[in-house]
């Protein structure tokens, strides 16, 4: 029981420590958005009637979580507390933060990894796939997530090839599953 | 192009440009709407997407093929025919369609534009496609795959048009067209609507012991935690019979008939198809390559069986089957 209650304080320490960061976390992933929906237009009006509609993506080794909401034009990211309260997100999306990144930029199969056991997924499944396809059609680069824009393009192959690596060492048992 | 024409599936412009920069000869895709048979939330493309997807794909080489190929709704025709008049106005290589009125259309509209018979007419008798020939002038015809190898190479030696067969992908296993299973359950089909299992019917609950999917409120499998689980669909679902929990009608597996290319090339059939416009680019530029250095591995004599095993992964239930090609049942 004890253990079970430091394991949550530290939990929650790092929590508050990470939502000290927030203010540069969610201008630099605004900025991601921003850059986006600039390269790729039309690709957030794919979410049709989920635009608007907040998403949590939910990294589960970080201390915290994302809220996405994506219009037509444009976007925001918010950084939040990780809480087991329904938060009226249309639908949560969680799963080790390298799977999700690859997923993000399209380099990994999201029916495979979801399959496989490495997502999941609560809410509205249609928002889920609309999501999906949004960010397919965007085009996002690695970099484009983790850096800002004038590092991007010198960046996105090795930021591509550690994320590649980390989930290959994963799968091939280089690295326990699901290690921190 | 080598002797067997690679066709791919597009599910997005960015879809499409990684097929074809992987080495489709072919891609396929649909417009925004219920004329398709992959009519899921954000996928396909626009009119102006289309258009700049066929200078994209002539530019490299490579054909565009636009799937109309789901039934026309009494009532609701306009929309089929705007996809018609939108796929022509593209310059699409050619209409992939199942229903007559569809191909009556096509055929109104354009004498110029090739004619691909949809899998989901489920066209698997020399008579079913000289119909087709000489009514609306197919020029290929896409065989159910629920077809053998063997059926195929005798349907080819009567058929008047080229023959497509489906190589990799999601395996359904009742005739195309034919299937009333997700429409039984959630109220739309492939057919009509353009999903099977449409998404917003579909949930998954994980719990300590695994995963359970349902549609439509109604459990279809539970997939133990660690295993990989099946599509939400109800011709993949487990059942319990006199006491004991299976597959009643097929397991979640897809298809991989990569090690029948050579044959399926010396039967005769034209190209051959990956399914999938659903997936995503990863998945389509990994089964595009693995299948381009197959096909090329083939006309330089060799064996296919190194790209054999590149795809499990990607695979439904993580298993591959070669379907009904070498079925022995009926």
């Amino acid at each position: 029981m004890m253990h079970f209650s430091e394991e949550r304080l530290s939990a929650r320490i790092l929590t508050d420590l990470a939502l000290v960061l927030r203010p540069p976390m969610e201008m630099m992933l605004n900025l991601a958005v921003k850059r986006a929906w600039r390269r790729s237009a039309n690709a957030f009006g794919r979410l049709g009637r989920f635009q608007g509609r907040p998403y949590l993506i939910d990294p589960e080794d970080l201390p915290v979580a994302f809220e996405l909401t994506l219009f037509e034009d444009g976007g925001g990211v918010k950084v939040v507390r990780r809480t087991r309260r329904p938060m009226g997100y249309v639908a949560e999306i969680s799963g080790e933060l390298m799977d999700l990144l690859a997923l993000f930029d399209g380099s990994a199969d999201a029916d495979a990894t979801f399959f496989a056991g490495g997502l999941t997924v609560r809410g509205d499944t249609g928002a889920v796939l609309a999501l999906h396809n949004a960010l397919e059609a965007a085009n996002l680069r690695l970099a484009d997530l983790l850096v800002p824009a004038a590092l991007a393009p010198s960046l996105d192959p090795v930021l591509q090839r550690v994320v590649d690596w980390r989930r290959a060492t994963r799968r091939t048992g280089g690295m326990p599953h699901g290690v921190h | 192009m080598g002797s067997i024409e690679l066709v791919c599936p597009a599910g997005s412009p960015a879809m499409l440009e990684a097929a074809i920069e992987a080495g489709a000869d072919s891609v396929y895709c649909g417009l925004r709407d219920e004329t398709n048979a992959r009519n899921f939330p954000g996928l396909n493309f626009d009119a102006t997407e289309l258009t700049r997807a066929v200078d994209f794909a002539h530019r490299k080489g490579s054909n565009v093929l636009v799937a109309i190929n789901t039934f026309a709704r009494a009532g609701g025709e306009d929309r089929w025919r705007a996809s018609v008049k939108t796929a022509i106005n593209a310059g699409a290589d050619a209409i992939i369609a199942a229903d007559l009125a569809v191909l009556a259309h096509v055929r109104q509209l354009s004498s110029a534009v090739r004619l691909h018979l949809s899998v989901q007419a489920a066209a698997n008798t020399p008579e079913a496609i000289r119909f087709y020939v000489e009514t609306f002038g197919v020029r290929r015809v896409v065989v159910p795959r629920v077809m053998s190898a063997a059926e195929i190479a005798d349907l080819i030696k009567e058929s008047s048009a080229e023959i497509e067969a489906f190589v990799f992908g999601g395996l359904c296993v009742m005739t195309e067209g034919r299937c009333a299973l997700s429409s039984y359950v959630s109220g739309q089909s492939p057919n009509l609507s353009g999903v099977c299992s449409p998404p917003e019917a579909v949930s998954f609950e994980r719990t300590s012991e695994g995963m359970i999917s349902r549609l439509a409120g109604l459990a279809l499998d539970k997939t133990p935690t660690g295993a990989t689980a099946g599509y939400p669909t109800l011709c993949k679902g487990r059942f319990a019979t006199d006491g004991d929990a299976t597959y009643l009608f097929e397991e979640p597996t897809s298809l991989n008939a990569m090690g029948l290319l050579a044959s399926l090339r010396d039967a005769g059939v034209k190209a051959v198809k990956i399914e999938g416009r659903q997936r995503g680019k990863a998945y389509v530029a990994r089964v595009t390559r693995a299948f381009r250095k197959a096909i090329d591995a083939l006309d330089r004599g060799e064996s296919t069986a190194p790209y054999e095993h590149m795809l499990t992964d990607l695979a439904e239930g993580g298993r591959e089957t070669e379907g009904a090609y070498n079925k022995r049942w009926r």
